[in-house]
């Protein structure tokens, strides 16, 4: 993985706006339909090379793929950064509730469960504001969950293929040595209902064991792995009523081996893990403390750490880093712009917050990057200004890192 | 108790004054008699001015930031003209860059109109500080510009997410504006008027914030 050597490199969380003749593609295919001729295939590979080269031209220095070749079929869309391991995996059938829907459940002092969508705990404090449509509080559709009902197994060897091979192109064209892609870790991916295995446990390694498959491939390529992993920090907000750290602590831990089972034997040079206390545009009250779970987040065996650290809720955690170490050898990419607002940060905030890191931790262990993923979650042109500005700030921070020659 | 300044009243259709100018002095007088009432019943007295800052967004093409400063300066001698003679020591001046929930990149920077800011003749001056795109323009302060006796609300939480300020970060933006201006010269505030732009219970919980976080920042502060 590329580090800070002489300026601090600049990436992004993963999803990226779908073009408009994307979404259109993934409704046609949908209807199975052609749209306007072409053929899905075909405008995802244009599609990935347009956006690879628009990150590279804006400054992105470690680009993505913009998670193109995870579908949706809407603009505004939270959900495909897990709900793409659904199509690429069998053992699943289409279920008839979605996971606002499914009955809540209650956690005691000794036994931590995750309850509904909807008993959410912010969801439950905020409900009117939730439940508001004008309060800008949206998450895009709401599909039924599948339900396990049978063994798992990863059967998306050809869309990951096709995801690999689009984007290898789009780097190649672009003229950029190191590229990441997303995939979703076991403990996010696996919160949906299950009636064939026995336990949660045994669930959630299947679920490990499955998508080693997709982080193998994604490896092998020579790509940077990102294991997307929002159910570390943003399950404390799905336990109801609120759990003792060290419950939640020992539950996550159980979630943070099973994806290192995933990973094992896998180049921990070339991954990277993201945590996130979702997406949406809540008020979010009740996400955990950073500080509270870093010890969990750095026991996955990976080589860099992208977090949110660029809205209201998160920003003063850069103190974090004050006590914790990271260990020698690992990254971090804090959030220094966010999906949060529709205002575009002002590239001397982006610095100032970059600095605050690189004085901590160093210079060379910090890429900039953002919150979470802006496809779907912002308009698109206001996602496009949001990694402008970020290449703007991390040239302000690098002036100041490295003198005036970076 | 708020009220709007002439500069942001005036900007409206005219076919009755012969100049802008005259409009917005009219403006003036008129509004004086509502600043007075406010004042002569012992409250404080807010003028609610975004035209000061938000009027460069109007101007196109962008225009030179002397041109604009002179522009402006025209808005607050009016507004000083409607407060002459009232107690300064009641009256606070609001500044904004417009609450609506847009990118705002073509925000005036700060330190461009501090000056024009300081010109009016309050006691205190309220801005944006709690949104991404001015939250750094607190090193504004760095050069000490604030004219003696006078005091600022920098806001500290925000109309521009629905996610709520931790208290923390709260207490970080007012210790910033603190060891800069001096403790006692700090008012911990919003950036603009939460009603109407965000969701009524976000709204009440950032006010929640607002105060925890002050609370948090008098500890370090007073201890």
């Amino acid at each position: 993985m590329r580090a800070s050597s002489d300026h601090i490199l600049t990436s992004h969380a993963g999803s990226l706006p779908r073009p408009d003749a994307l979404i259109e593609a993934n409704r046609a295919r949908e209807a199975a339909a052609v749209a306007g001729g072409r053929s899905y295939d075909d405008v995802l590979r244009q599609s990935v090379a347009d956006i690879v080269r628009r990150q590279r031209q804006l400054g992105i220095d470690v680009p993505g793929d913009g998670e193109l070749g995870k579908a949706t079929t809407q603009r505004i869309n939270y959900g495909p950064w897990w709900r793409y391991s659904f199509l690429r995996m069998s053992g699943l059938s289409p279920g008839g509730l979605t996971l606002y829907e499914l009955p809540p459940r209650r956690s005691g002092p000794d036994e931590v469960v995750l309850t509904s969508f909807a008993d959410r705990r912010d969801r439950t404090r905020f409900a009117a504001a939730y439940a508001d449509p004008a309060s800008g509080i949206t998450t895009g559709p709401r599909p039924p969950s599948p339900v396990c009902t049978g063994p798992l197994a990863y059967t998306g060897q050809q869309a990951i293929a096709a995801d690999i091979a689009n984007f290898k192109t789009a780097l190649a064209a672009a003229g950029v040595a190191e590229g990441f892609m997303t995939a979703v870790a076991p403990g996010s991916a696996y919160r949906i209902p299950n009636t064939y295995y026995k336990s949660d446990e045994e669930f959630l390694y299947a679920w490990a064991e499955a998508l080693r498959e997709e982080y193998r491939a994604i490896l092998d390529a020579g790509l940077v792995l990102q294991l997307d992993d929002p159910a570390v920090a943003d399950n404390w907000d799905m336990v109801n009523p609120e759990p003792s750290v060290e419950a939640y602590k020992k539950f996550t831990m159980v979630r943070v081996e099973a994806l290192n089972h995933a990973l094992r034997g896998l180049p921990q040079d070339r991954i990277r893990f993201h945590l996130c206390w979702g997406s949406w545009h809540g008020p979010h009250t009740t996400d955990i403390p950073m500080r509270d779970i870093v010890g969990v987040m750095l026991a996955v065996n990976a080589g860099a750490y992208s977090f949110e650290a660029g809205n209201v809720r998160h920003e003063h955690e850069w103190k974090v880093w004050q006590d914790v170490k990271l260990p020698d050898g690992k990254l971090i990419l804090p959030g220094v712009v966010s999906h949060a607002t529709n205002v575009v940060e002002h590239p001397e905030l982006v610095a100032d917050r970059i600095l605050r890191f690189a004085n901590l931790v160093g210079r060379e262990r910090v890429i900039a990057s953002t919150d979470c993923g802006l496809g779907g979650r912002i308009h698109p042109d206001i996602a496009w200004a949001k990694l402008d500005t970020l290449a703007q700030g991390a040239a302000l921070a690098s002036r100041q890192l490295w003198g005036r020659k970076a | 108790m708020t009220a709007i300044a002439p500069a942001s009243a005036s900007r409206i259709g005219n076919m009755y004054y012969k100049t802008e100018e005259e409009l917005l002095y009219a403006c003036a007088d008129a509004m004086r008699e509502e600043y007075k009432a406010i004042l002569d019943a012992g409250l404080l007295l807010q003028l609610d001015d975004p035209a000061i800052a938000e009027n460069w967004d109007q101007i196109n093409p962008e225009p030179s930031v002397e041109d604009y400063k002179k522009f402006t300066m025209v808005r607050v001698e009016a507004l000083n003209h409607a407060i002459c003679g009232l107690p300064q020591d009641r009256i606070r001046f609001h500044l904004c860059w417009g609450s609506w929930h847009g990118p705002h990149t073509t925000d005036i920077p700060m330190r461009d109109i501090v000056e024009v800011m300081l010109a009016i003749n309050a006691q205190a001056y309220s801005f944006e500080a709690g949104n991404v795109r001015h939250e750094h323009e607190w090193k504004v302060w760095q050069d000490g510009k604030l004219p003696d006796g006078k005091l600022i609300l920098p806001g500290v939480v925000s109309h521009a997410t629905n996610v709520v300020e931790h208290p923390e970060l709260v207490s970080e933006r007012i210790l910033r504006f603190a060891n800069l201006v001096g403790r006692e010269r700090v008012i911990a505030s919003t950036d603009c008027g939460l009603g109407g732009r965000v969701h009524p219970d976000i709204a009440w919980a950032k006010l929640e914030a607002l105060a925890q976080g002050a609370a948090l920042a008098s500890r370090q502060l007073w201890r």
